[in-house]
């Protein structure tokens, strides 16, 4: 009954030996079929280690697969879908898989039990960091990454449904089946290549037919109905709230190609049916890791489902489900016969029985029972309880999650009888009509609870983390009772399996310690991810240049053509100087520019300054709730500055109000802050005062918006604006604005505001005429030697204007700190009035901004240095204050700075130290007002 | 007439796959329509009369004599109108009589029409809403890679996109990023 197909052979590599395996068989059958046993080594002790599991329960053959010049470690051997050309090599040994160093580690086991970092690595104290760490660093751990960028492809998706059927064996599939026919929306999901589950595994009939005929004539049901979707080799990897469940589906296992590799499912489902099965577990005896020593159920499939033959193998077992694995030699615990030893290093060569007997065998099946897969139950945190007639723990329906059920083998119930009648049951309280029940077998569970055959020799219980039954008697034997105390001690089920097959036997083996009941010991639960996910798939797409979005203005392609040097303005790129030829370094560009616009004009683009329409009657009460000053009292046609506070009286945000009808404003806020302002005012608007007839919209994408600034600024714009739009300085003054049109007839909004120092105007157009009209500005502005400027010259004129920007609204300080005490209106209530007045925010001497110029003109100031007292100590005591901004003045031709200095207001012309401990840099400076170039604002009102 | 040359984000971008285009549509408006306060009932009298339907309702869009209305919030509407007419909020502001505020929006959003028969299978991998079981005519404003995007489901073949200007490239992107996944490279 194979499912091998053998017309089909696929090449591959293991450790650089060329091999051949067929269609539809794992790496690790394939490797099976090619007589290889060892096929990587432990973790801590480096022992040879072979295939154990035949699935995802799998905790030895851990393997790099390799391409695209990259590799991908601790891939289980046992879910990589053989491909052609797959290059897969083995890991964690210093040598060679067949001689590795580190199998010393084998040898001196005794030093090596749990626990032992804590104990042994205590002294002397200075060697922790620079041998013993580093050596045990370089010896531990699985796998290695090449350190290279992940070159593949990876997707995520949403998917809904009515119902999530977690696991394609018999229960899954029948269920999907009622349910598919019911009309209901379905979403099969299973973590194997090919669905069937068990069935695909074992010999029993179905309908009197092989099971997987009946696997092959549901499944082929099932891709008739289109409200059914199956998706193999998708894991259900964890269970979130709301019905939300994340699923991994591997489209290929290949490095390096085209299409996407994973893609991470979030599906949204009303209804989950957990029908994952359940997992062997093994039994831990001395020398059960032995390369050959494989589960039960693993050889069986490999047999079955892969056709591959076992000859001169045993069997060691407690159930009778172990009897169906066809071996030459039985041991079973409940006829008193039991293995106690085994040998062979590279592969298992005898058996050693309590009976003294020695049995040579290549291969030893050994079947402990079985574990429901309760995983996924416990995400949602249900505890499973124990069941003391199945020996295992099963899913507790007083704590499970009202919208999963469990059904088949996950639930206990491990005949396949079981798991149709399950799903028959389920499927009709679900809402679908019940016709048939397929035939199969019903073996009763018949057990002898058996774990551990005691000796002195090491009997391994997890296989991936190293841990043996000692290292859990011995952390027992330490103080540790509590079973996660114990996992921790021990690391047991922490390794990349979560202890999918040691879980229960580790337990059992404490418990043996402790003297009590499983029960009693109680049980660990799980969490998300129930297999390894790889992070590539989790971020899909968003890596490199699409990590995040990235906002561009209108006028972006002509700053490129105009040399600009872009920089990220939170999702913005701006342009932050404008290169022209001869300049060699950026302070090059950057003095340019502000010269050329001090003494010209300057064209710079503002359009990521967020804008929002406000509108409504009460927009003008509306502002004055969020503003500290008086918004109301704003005529039309005027701008004013405002400040807003946070609830707790410190400066949110500033920008400019302009009012263009009684109904109307246009807001400003600062480009970083759009989102958050825009969030607060909503959250005003809709919770605070619900009764005020106002709108908000934001109108930042809409507009295109250019400053444009300088002497020339208003001949320049003389030759933008349409004719009938007066512009001078009578008709339209300073802080002034108007809806106008521009470049005949093209819709346009001005605003007279100026963060330049300079005469300057805003000018905003449609977004659509953005490039155009950046263009029609530059040309109108060529007979004045226009420049554009980027955010650096920005950022210069504005120190050298004295205005607050990002820097100076750290999320720190007041308006009282800002100087901007008396904008706060005493007639009226503000958001953030009450607590910008508490005593600590208004001492005489708290921080204000001030600006600063160096003493010695050579000297150079540097952002962050804090401030004291020509000769007082460095300590916070002393500390007076912090650098905020500087630059180079090309204005004044020297270093200006702002910053806040206690009582500074009171100490313009005072001398103190700025000291800048992360450069290493201590200057003295000059305590100057924080308005270094035209003071009394003569400039910007001509 | 403008000496300013208009130009659309995406200059009129098409891409093709196996069953599903990708298209940059020809210019509209969009016009923002919010309620004055307490003048709901005239509003909606006006635009049953003006338009020849009922305001939106949430999650719907419905089809006006020029174009189409949808929700986007409370008491809060976009219409999208046919043709290119930078002062279409004064337009629609005139129709109510000063009862709701107007506000233009065509340069706020790029629109991105879909065609074909697999559209969902390529929407399912960039946006989390369940189209497949929408109901017709439907719309909502979600979420995809972090940009905001209006989704508007015209029939099973017909979907329109809105996403805003700025970050349209980005967008596209992320939306080709999901298709090539679901469907394959592009044929065109």
């Amino acid at each position: 009954m194979s499912l091998i197909e053998n017309n089909i052979a696929l090449n591959f590599t293991f450790d650089g030996k060329a091999y051949q395996g067929f269609e539809g068989d794992t790496l690790a059958s394939a490797l099976l079929r090619n007589g290889v046993k060892v096929v990587g080594r432990s973790f801590k002790y480096h022992r040879p280690r072979g295939i154990m599991g035949a699935g995802s329960e799998e905790p030895n053959a851990l393997v790099e697969i390799h391409g695209g010049g990259v590799c991908e470690p601790n891939r289980r051997a046992t879910t990589i879908k053989l491909f052609d050309g797959l290059v897969a090599k083995s890991q964690n040994y210093m040598g060679s898989r067949e001689f590795d160093l580190l199998a010393v580690n084998d040898f001196i086991h005794p030093f090596l039990a749990a626990g032992f970092y804590y104990k042994t690595f205590m002294w002397p104290k200075a060697f922790w960091e620079k041998i013993y760490e580093p050596v045990i660093r370089r010896a531990a751990g699985l796998g290695e990454l090449t350190r290279r960028a992940d070159p593949d492809n990876y997707g995520k998706g949403f998917l809904h449904c009515d119902v999530l059927i977690i696991g394609g064996g018999p229960s899954g599939l029948l269920t999907a089946l009622n349910l598919g026919r019911a009309g209901q929306s379905v979403i099969l999901a299973d973590d194997d290549f090919r669905m069937g589950g068990r069935l695909l595994s074992e010999l029993d009939l179905i309908n009197d037919d092989a099971p997987t005929n009946w696997v092959a004539q549901t499944l082929a049901e099932l891709e008739s109905l289109p409200n059914v979707r199956l998706m193999p080799r998708t894991t259900i990897y964890g269970v979130f709230d709301h019905g939300i469940y994340g699923g991994m589906e591997i489209k290929t296992d290949a490095i390096g190609t085209s299409g996407p590799r994973q893609i991470s499912w979030r599906i949204y489902a009303s209804h989950a049916v957990l029908a994952a099965g359940a997992t062997e577990r093994p039994i831990a005896f001395a020398n059960n890791d032995r390369p050959g020593i494989m589960l039960a159920s693993a050889m069986r499939s490999y047999q079955n489902r892969y056709g591959i033959s076992f000859d001169n193998a045993a069997l060691f077992t407690n159930n009778d489900d172990g009897l169906r694995t066809a071996t030459d030699h039985i041991f079973d615990v409940r006829s008193d016969k039991f293995v106690t030893d085994t040998a062979g290093r590279k592969g298992l060569k005898n058996i050693t029985s309590n009976l003294g007997e020695k049995i040579d065998a290549d291969y030893l099946a050994m079947s402990g029972g079985w574990n429901p897969n309760v995983h996924l139950t416990c995400h949602k945190r249900s505890r499973p309880k124990w069941d003391n007639a199945l020996a295992c723990f099963v899913p507790d329906g007083a704590t499970l999650s009202k919208d999963m059920s469990v059904i088949g083998a996950a639930a206990g119930h491990f005949s396949t009888h079981h798991a149709f009648e399950d799903a028959n049951k389920l499927s009709a309280e679900l809402g679908a009509k019940i016709d048939t029940l397929p035939r199969a077998e019903d073996s009763p569970i018949t057990i002898k609870p058996f774990w551990h055959v005691a000796g002195k020799k090491r009997a391994w219980v997890d296989f991936q983390n190293d841990v043996t039954a000692k290292d859990i008697a011995l952390a027992h034997q330490e103080g540790f009772t509590s079973v996660e105390h114990v996992k921790r001690y021990t690391t047991l089920g922490m390794a990349t399996d979560q202890g999918k097959t040691s879980n229960v036997v580790g337990l059992a083996v404490l418990a043996e310690a402790t003297g009590q009941t499983i029960e009693q010991t109680g049980t660990t639960i799980f969490r998300p991810p129930y297999t390894p996910i790889s992070i590539g798939a989790i971020a899909a797409g968003h890596r490199g240049q699409s990590f995040k979005p990235t906002r561009l203005t209108p006028s972006h392609k002509f700053a490129l053509e105009n040399g600009a040097t872009m920089v990220e303005s939170g999702l913005w790129k701006r342009s932050q100087w404008f290169v022209r030829d001869g300049e060699k370094g950026w302070r090059d560009s950057v003095d340019r520019e502000v010269e050329m616009t001090r003494n010209s004009v300057g064209i710079c683009d503002v359009t990521t300054l967020g804008k929002i329409d406000v509108q409504g009657r009460d927009a003008g009460k509306f502002l004055n709730k969020v503003y500290i000053n008086t918004l109301s009292t704003l005529k039309v046609g005027k701008c004013r500055y405002g400040l807003m506070l946070r609830e707790d009286g410190i400066a949110m945000d500033d920008g400019t109000c302009a009012r263009f009808s009684d109904t109307h404003y246009v807001m400003t806020t600062t480009t970083a802050k759009a989102g958050p302002v825009f969030r607060h005012l909503e959250f005003v608007r809709q919770c605070l005062y619900p009764d005020m007839d106002v709108h908000l919209i934001s109108t930042t994408d809409q507009w295109a918006q250019y400053s444009v600034a300088g002497p020339n600024a208003r001949k320049l714009m003389r030759k933008i604006v349409d004719a009938e739009f007066d512009i001078s300085n009578e008709a339209f003054p300073y802080m002034g604005c108007e809806q106008v049109t521009v470049c005949g007839g093209t819709r346009a909004r001005l605003f007279r505001l100026s963060f330049s120092g300079e005469l300057a105007y805003e000018v905003a157009v449609p977004a659509r005429y953005g490039d155009s009209f950046i263009r029609a500005l530059m040309a109108a502005g060529k007979e004045f030697e226009v420049t554009m400027y980027g955010l650096e010259a920005l950022g210069v004129m504005r120190i050298e204007k004295g205005h607050a920007a990002g820097n100076e609204l750290n999320g720190t300080t007041t308006a009282a700190n800002l100087g901007l005490a008396g904008l706060m209106s005493k007639k009226k209530d503000f958001i953030g009035k009450v607590l910008s007045q508490r005593e600590g925010l208004m001492r005489d001497d708290a921080l204000k901004l001030v600006g600063f110029t160096c003493k010695n003109l050579s000297e150079k100031i540097t952002n962050g240095a804090h401030f004291f007292e020509p000769n007082a100590a460095l300590t916070p005591e002393n500390d007076l204050g912090y650098m905020t901004s500087v630059a180079w003045s090309p204005s004044l031709g020297q270093y200006i700075g702002l910053g806040f200095l206690k009582a500074g207001s009171t100490r313009i012309g005072e001398t103190i130290k700025a000291v800048d401990s992360m450069r290493n840099n201590t200057v003295e400076l000059t305590v100057v007002s924080p308005h270094f170039v035209d003071p009394e604002g003569e400039r910007l009102r001509v | 007439m403008s000496d300013l040359t208009a130009q659309s984000s995406l200059a009129g971008m098409t891409k093709s796959w196996e069953g599903l285009t990708l298209s940059e549509p020809s210019v509209f408006e969009i016009v923002s329509v919010a309620i004055a306060q307490g003048r709901e009932n005239e509003v909606a009298k006006t635009f049953a009369t003006y338009y020849g339907s009922q305001l939106p309702k949430p999650n719907e869009f419905t089809t006006i004599n020029e174009g189409h209305a949808l929700w986007t919030g409370p008491e809060q509407y976009f219409l999208l109108l046919k043709g290119e007419d930078e002062t279409a909020d004064l337009s629609v502001s005139d129709v109510f009589d000063g009862a709701v505020y107007t506000t233009l929006q065509s340069d706020s959003w790029v629109a991105i029409d879909l065609n074909g028969t697999r559209i969902f299978d390529a929407l399912e991998q960039f946006i989390s809403l369940d189209l497949r079981r929408a109901k017709y005519p439907f719309a909502a404003r979600t979420s995809a890679h972090h940009m905001a995007v209006i989704v508007t489901v015209i029939n099973v073949n017909e979907v329109r996109l809105l996403t805003p200007r700025s970050s349209v490239q980005s967008f596209l992107d992320a939306l080709t990023h999901a298709t090539d996944n679901a469907l394959g490279y592009p044929v065109s």
